[in-house]
């Protein structure tokens, strides 16, 4: 498997985390929906080193 | 859909050694995989549309799109007569309603930036309402 389609498959799992944060956070109301936007923010501002390197740390992504 | 100005955005990101990000990472995916961003959208759903965390989120992944769109609708609107140069944005409600979401958000982040003093954000904010400026100009939107 080369980088570029394993950089592809990290893409698509964060892709899909993103997409059933926003799916839970719609079916929350007030500031719980709040705190899961504010965290997935926050997480998609930090840095990735691994990528880089084609490996993919993406235990949070599962 | 990718564009001259979107390699051109790539190799400015190098040349400023800005750091990869989770955004950014994404917002490369949904550059080349444009369809994806409905899923986005279908997951938000209507309520979260106002939601200034949803704002920035949704401006921090698809401003490499934003940017792609516009200059493939530049690339398109060159080689057609001025009559059709609405061809590329014939779905004009939700593009702008998209568009001022983007807005929204990249403000809200160079305020975050500037008020921590960090750039976690740059490319966002410097490229993106650059080009939604240049899409304004030279589209009668």
């Amino acid at each position: 498997m080369t980088n570029t389609t394993t950089d592809q498959l990290f893409q698509l799992r964060l892709h899909n985390k993103i997409v059933e944060t926003l799916i839970a956070s719609s079916k929350e109301e007030g500031s719980q929906r709040d705190e899961i936007l504010k965290n997935l923010f926050y997480e998609l501002s930090f840095k990735v080193e691994e990528v880089v390197k084609g490996k993919s740390k993406i235990n949070s992504a599962n | 859909m990718r564009s001259a100005l979107s390699d051109k955005l790539r190799k400015e990101d190098n040349a400023l050694e800005i750091p990869q990000r989770y955004y950014l990472i994404l917002s490369s995916y949904y550059e080349q995989q444009p369809d994806k961003i409905e899923d986005l959208l279908d997951g938000a759903g209507a309520q979260l549309w106002n939601n200034i965390h949803f704002q920035v989120i949704l401006s921090s992944l698809v401003h490499r799109w934003v940017c792609a769109f516009i200059s493939f609708d530049r690339r398109v609107s060159s080689d057609v007569n001025s009559s059709q140069l609405f061809l590329p944005l014939n779905d004009t409600p939700d593009t702008l309603k998209r568009l001022n979401v983007f807005i929204k958000g990249a403000n809200k982040l160079f305020w975050l930036d500037l008020e921590s003093s960090t750039k976690r954000f740059y490319a966002i904010y410097l490229v993106g309402p650059t080009c939604i400026i240049w899409l304004l100009l030279t589209r009668s939107l």
